[in-house]
């Protein structure tokens, strides 16, 4: 067996010239991005593996991407998005928040079920917004949207949490 | 206890980020390095590190990305157990690029977490020690159902490095969850609700792989959202069409299409070159139980309906159907090469010839939008219909029913013939044209849809014609209504009708109420011959329908002819349209106020008609049916 190399399939890239080589974006921003995952999904399982396919994807077009550490998140963010899309995973976070006892809105686990109840494009906004405190024109480059968008679904996410949450 | 409901927002907020970042914090990073994500990629060793759940998990998911991206790494198993498995070396990339040169093989233990694992290969056996077993194009496992059995010659692929030509026709490719088939080169199909989705993205960098995953529906049926669809593709969005009000989306790629039919959960198809969302849902209409198949040099869709066999295609942004009773699709492919384009068909055809019997304008309202007509009828029964349509209204051959009439041999069609061709259209006799007894009166079809959507009933009694029209009301119940009126011995036909229907009257030829309704049409007679005219733009014939003008009283058969058939003449320095409204008669029609004057002349020439046209002209004003 081969060593491994951990050098993108290309013999010479704009990153590798000119910004951080995958080696040192993958130690910078991998737990970041398991983190942003987890934050999302409240599953290891779902966060190792969408970052990982993420980095999986970036490696194949490293010297392509402009911005890798955009690319990982959107990558990882959709990975994730289409699980939590389904109604049932919605109803169930509904129907857990509904049967818990509120001594405390911000408790973890009820602050995860408020924000399950909300739309995975408006979830990912209030993350992107409110952990990583990304600015509204990063956030819709990363999830591909209009800043607009992001605006209104940032707004009307807060209004639908702070309705749960105070 | 809930927190204070004056919180202000910027409160909210921190403590909002204060939440995330705790549970943030809960999350466990794995140990895994670049050169994990690297070297899983490159090398194709994953059979040799000792992988937990999770990482067989992201493994499985990044060789499925991998696969997804064609660019991957071949491991091969020779006939080992499901343990134990072998990989291929930097060779193994060549293997992949089609190349198919012998590939030196190291085996190493694979560990069981990957057991779902199902990729493809393409490898020649002569270095497994199986010389005579050659290994093309098959998919196995390594546990579960697939497993290879012990001894015999298998291959196992895992993943797929280096630059990746796209998968050879036949071989097996993961679409996402799906085992789809690269079925030519640049194009996968797979099975999805029971239909086969073809992706194709010949002659682009793309990946028909990625492309069809990103046209997979979920679990539940729901469209996965489009997300990696490749730029310079477009959603196109909503498409509508008469028969299917709810496909929902569609993805032209490289002439060839998919769309969801949202209404019955399933997929649509077309291969055809969609220029317009409307082309593609017509097509996707046309292709509900069709294939693509090649006409000649195009690409159509084709359907079977007993001894009727339907082309489609676009042309020149139009939907243009071919339709062969009792043809082969080869016998229409002869007919259609033969003719080339449609708007270059030649007089003269397979036999004697396609012929194009009508041409409307493009805005004519009865026509529903329908840009050409073209019809033939070849001999021995067999027929070929050809029409170019404005693709819009939905049903597009329908459209084009009363004007698809034509034998090979005779400028009238006759029953014969429309026989032929009505039952093409779906209808049924009696036909448009045909004369009807109406309880001893003679009366005529002047049009029908074969859906029965609209049909016009001529009676002549007692001095008066009435006209029974009906909407959605088949014929025979329109012969009984007018038989009701002639048995009734009434000169006034009944004004009030049922079931829809309405009724528009003249007596005697004098004056006529107009036909209007839907169809967008008036017309004046001229003793038992109407004039049919466009109401939006009166200097408009559109067709004439003629009853003998011997005096008879009888109506035999009608007539349409077209603007193109009428000429224009000059009237005492008006425009007026000559025309000859039944073999024999010349007519020469004007307006005159608002007043619509029609001359005409039995045995007579146009040039003869003139001049009395033209005397008449001052006088005209007060004068209806100036007969010669």
């Amino acid at each position: 067996m081969r060593s491994v190399d951990a050098t993108p399939p290309s013999t010479a890239t704009a990153h590798a010239v000119a910004g951080p080589s995958f080696e040192e974006l993958f130690r910078v921003e991998f737990p970041k991005v398991v983190r942003l995952i987890y934050t999302l999904t409240r599953s290891d399982t779902q966060a190792q593996d969408a970052t990982q396919d993420a980095f999986t994807r970036l490696f194949e077009r490293f010297e392509s991407v402009t911005n890798p550490a955009g690319f990982v998140r959107t990558v990882a963010i959709n990975n994730v998005r289409d699980q939590s899309r389904h109604l049932q995973v919605r109803t169930r976070a509904l129907d857990a928040m509904s049967a818990a006892s509120v001594d405390d809105p911000w408790d973890l686990d009820y602050l995860a079920d408020a924000l399950a109840i909300l739309k995975p494009d408006r979830r990912a906004m209030v993350v992107l917004r409110f952990y990583e405190r990304r600015t509204v024109p990063e956030i819709a480059e990363i999830l591909d949207v209009a800043e607009g968008t992001v605006k209104s679904g940032l707004a009307r996410s807060l209004d639908q949490l702070r309705s749960v949450l105070t | 206890m809930r927190g204070s409901d004056d919180m202000t927002m910027q409160d909210f907020e921190d403590r909002l980020s204060a939440g995330l970042e705790r549970i943030a914090a809960e999350a466990e990073i794995p140990t895994v390095s670049a050169a994990d994500v690297a070297g899983g990629v490159v090398n194709g060793d994953i059979g040799t590190r000792s992988l937990g759940r999770r990482n067989g998990a992201w493994l499985l998911a990044a060789a499925a990305a991998v696969i997804a991206a064609t660019v991957g790494i071949v491991l091969v198993a020779a006939d080992s157990t499901p343990q134990e498995v072998a990989t291929g070396n930097e060779q193994a990339s060549d293997l992949v690029t089609g190349q198919r040169e012998p590939m030196t093989i190291e085996r190493f233990a694979l560990n069981e977490t990957v057991a779902d694992l199902r990729l493809t290969a393409t490898v020649d056996s002569a270095e497994l020690g199986e010389p005579d077993a050659i290994f093309e194009h098959q998919v196995y496992g390594i546990a579960g159902d697939d497993i290879p059995e012990p001894g015999a010659a298998r291959v196992t692929v895992f993943r797929v490095s280096g630059p990746l030509a796209p998968p050879l026709v036949g071989d097996r490719v993961a679409v996402g969850k799906r085992n789809g088939v690269m079925e030519s080169d640049g194009t996968v199909g797979f099975e999805e609700g029971g239909a086969t989705i073809r992706v194709s993205a010949s002659g682009t960098d793309t990946d028909p792989v990625e492309l069809a995953s990103a046209l997979l529906i979920d679990e539940d049926g729901q469209m996965q959202p489009l997300t990696g669809l490749p730029a310079g593709y477009t959603l196109l969005g909503s498409v509508r069409s008469g028969l299917h009000s709810n496909l929902t989306r569609s993805i032209p790629i490289e002439g060839h299409a998919a769309l969801y039919d949202g209404e019955d959960g399933r997929w649509l198809t077309v291969s055809s070159e969609p220029s317009s969302p409307n082309d593609l849902a017509a097509l996707a209409w046309l292709s509900e139980s069709a294939a693509s198949a090649q006409l000649g040099n195009r690409s159509v869709v084709t359907t079977i309906d007993g001894d009727l066999r339907s082309a489609a295609w676009v042309e020149d942004g139009s939907l243009v159907r071919a339709l062969g009773y009792k043809l082969s699709f080869d016998e229409i492919e002869q007919v259609v090469s033969a003719t080339g384009a449609v708007d270059e068909w030649p007089d003269t055809g397979p036999t004697d010839g396609p012929r194009q019997v009508a041409e409307a304008p493009a805005d004519t309202a009865d026509l529903n939008g329908a840009e050409r007509v073209l019809a033939t009828v070849v001999p021995d029964g067999f027929a070929l219909i050809l029409a170019a349509d404005n693709v819009d209204m939905g049903e597009p051959w329908y459209s084009a029913r009363t004007y698809v009439w034509a034998s090979e041999t005779t400028d009238e069609p006759t029953a014969e013939d429309a026989s032929v061709i009505m039952t093409f259209t779906g209808l049924v006799p009696p036909f448009p044209g045909e004369a009807i007894d109406i309880a001893g009166a003679p009366g005529i079809l002047i049009d029908k849809e074969a859906t029965n959507a609209a049909s016009d009933l001529f009676v002549t009694h007692l001095g008066g014609t009435a006209t029974f029209a009906g909407n959605n009301v088949p014929v025979d119940d329109l012969v009984a209504l007018a038989g009701a009126w002639v048995e009734s011995g009434e000169s006034e036909p009944p004004t009030e009708l049922t079931n829809g229907m309405v009724r528009k009257t003249f007596a005697d030829g004098a004056g006529w109420q107009g036909y209007g309704g839907p169809s967008g049409i008036s017309g004046t007679p001229l003793g038992t011959t109407t004039v049919y005219q466009d109401e939006a733009d009166q200097s408009r014939v559109l067709g004439v329908a003629s009853s003998p003008i011997d005096g008879s009283g009888g109506v035999d058969y009608v007539r349409w002819t077209f603007p193109d058939a009428v000429n224009s003449v000059d009237v005492g320095g008006q425009a007026a349209l000559a025309f000859e409204p039944v073999p024999g008669y010349v007519a020469v029609r004007f307006t005159s106020g608002d007043r619509l004057i029609v001359v005409w002349g039995e045995n007579l020439s146009l040039e003869e008609l003139l001049p009395t046209a033209q005397a008449l002209r001052p006088a005209a004003e007060d004068e209806w049916n100036l007969g010669l």
